[in-house]
């Protein structure tokens, strides 16, 4: 495995046809606008061979046309060369206009049916884990996983579950936590994270995601239990 | 110029070659599940190698040709029939005006493809009494069923159950001897295997720590550790992200083979590297491009020689 130490982040393979940069081991803002600008970055200005993008949390992944890169000279190595160069280059910290959605959540019940387990597991009050999940205003740190999921940090720790052993199929608006996230589901799909409330908030528009990386989310709750 | 779905199957659809560019939205890839069988047919009808097609699992669907075209199917034997006629893998075949194509019985493999010259319009699921449109016009009228003489060897992807694979970022929380399990050891795939993950059956892995990962890219093939211990092989359908360990990735010239498997098929990991991951796919790029120029030069003969005919 290819991965290398360089000035605060890591260059790691991601199979054979992508490699990922990390540029810290936590979810920090900060971290994420690092994130962000080196994405427009290669975005604007893309490198021969490299066919997508898939900026996160704290990494980028560039993946790439393997039969471009199995020609050259040095194969994957000529890539990271190309890579670290623009690493080099300074960069403006991506700095978004930072739109602010207001989510109405009702919490618990068949909609939110981990809630309860949450609150077993956690030693917490339904109603103290309600107002811990919509005290902070959230940040949109990445879109990935399905369309237009939006993965919102940083939860409260006293929260923290892990995600189910098994991934199960999600409702579209299943808000869920997991580890240090929370996030909402916009469409059907399996998933692994601990659903404790629904929205209704619209998520996606002709299939194209609303919530963009680097805007903002605040829940607000419309019941109590 | 269109053919029509007689009778759907339960997963057919028409495919492209993966979408690229939009992955930074959530919005996945695709794309055609064995990439190296697709490429062979459209390279048998003279296409070009990542056109358009039909990816057709089983129970499959029922087609009827409204216009006489030239077809190639490659990758799973499901016993094709034109007319009550059996139908030969690997090779182009020229299909008659209101011919009707069945797959009767799956023989081996999971996925096959059926090209046509010239493309389809249009992606996605197939509906049943829907019309495809053929994306060229075509000279073609054919009363009579016509296999050509010639067909492409695909017979190096042996049906071994060998499958190189990277290790992952993640690879070193695996305890040792889950390590020791994972290579080497054959699996068998569950039936819990779609176009997004094949999960595989095996002694429950462990890990060394049972912390929580952040949410990161994953790619076709990255193979992700669940928490109840097992494992999924993510596919063409597969999230663009995901949070569990990525404990290897199974190297692109090998995901045509394991595409192929199905249920209660053996699997077995072997580690390799970057280099021969890059060696092997340039191998098999060759090998199809190869193929491509064959079947171009002899349709173009076999067209000089019979065009009164056709």
């Amino acid at each position: 495995m290819i991965s290398e130490n360089l000035k605060g982040y890591d260059i790691y393979a991601l199979g054979d046809s992508a490699i990922t940069i990390e540029f810290g081991k936590s979810i920090h803002p900060e971290t994420n606008d690092l994130v962000i600008a080196r994405f427009k970055q290669f975005q604007e200005n893309p490198i021969k061979g490299v066919l997508d993008l898939i900026p996160s949390y704290h990494s980028l992944t560039l993946c790439y046309d393997l039969s471009f890169v199995a020609k050259q000279k040095m194969g994957l190595n000529s890539l990271i060369d190309q890579v670290k160069l623009r690493l080099e280059e300074p960069i403006e910290l991506y700095t978004n206009a930072s739109k602010l959605h207001e989510v109405p959540v009702v919490y618990g019940g068949k909609n939110g049916s981990d809630l309860l387990r949450v609150s077993q597991e956690k030693g917490i009050d339904l109603n103290e884990i309600i107002r811990l999940h919509a005290e902070p205003t959230y940040r949109v740190y990445m879109l990935g996983f399905i369309p237009g999921f939006a993965y919102l940090g940083e939860l409260d720790a006293k929260l923290t579950m892990p995600r189910k052993s098994s991934p199960q199929p999600m409702m579209p608006g299943s808000i869920g936590i997991a580890g240090l996230q929370t996030g909402i589901y916009p469409s059907f799909s399996p998933g692994g994270w601990n659903i404790i409330g629904h929205t209704d908030y619209p998520l996606l528009t002709n299939g194209i995601p609303i919530l963009q990386a680097g805007d903002r989310v605040k829940f607000i709750p419309l019941n109590q239990l | 110029m269109s053919l029509i779905i007689h009778k759907v199957g339960i997963l057919d659809t028409i495919q492209h070659f993966g979408m690229k560019g939009l992955q930074s939205k959530g919005i996945r890839p695709g794309g055609v599940m064995d990439q190296f069988s697709a490429s062979i047919a459209n390279a048998l009808v003279g296409n070009k190698l990542n056109e358009d097609l039909l990816e057709i699992h089983f129970p499959a669907c029922e087609i009827i040709f409204k216009k006489s075209c030239i077809i190639a199917l490659v990758g799973a034997h499901f016993s094709a029939k034109l007319n009550e006629k059996y139908l030969p893998l690997n090779r182009p075949i020229l299909i008659p005006t209101n011919g009707k194509l069945q797959f009767v019985a799956p023989k081996s493999g999971r996925i096959v493809y059926l090209a046509i010259q010239g493309g389809l319009v249009g992606q996605g699921r197939l509906i049943k009494n829907s019309e495809i449109a053929f994306k060229k016009k075509t000279k073609l009228n054919s009363s009579s069923l016509h296999i050509f003489p010639w067909s492409a060897d695909v017979d190096w992807q042996k049906d071994s159950p060998e499958i190189h694979v990277i290790q992952g970022r993640e690879w070193e929380r695996l305890n040792e001897e889950s390590q020791r399990k994972f290579c080497c050891k054959p699996f068998k795939l569950s039936h819990h295997a779609d176009r997004m993950g094949y999960r595989l059956q095996h002694e429950l892995f462990h890990t060394r720590t049972q912390e929580e990962i952040i949410s990161s890219a994953v790619n076709f093939g990255t193979i992700q550790l669940l928490p109840n211990g097992q494992t999924i092989v993510l596919m063409a359908d597969h999230q663009t992200t995901g949070g569990y360990p990525r404990i290897a990735h199974v190297i692109s010239a090998d995901l045509p083979k394991l595409a192929q498997k199905s249920p209660g098929d053996e699997v077995v990991f072997h580690l390799t590297d970057q280099e021969t991951a890059e060696k092997e796919w340039a191998v098999q790029q060759k090998h199809i491009r190869q193929i491509q120029n064959i079947s171009q030069l002899k349709l173009d003969e076999f067209f000089q020689k019979n065009s009164n005919q056709l």
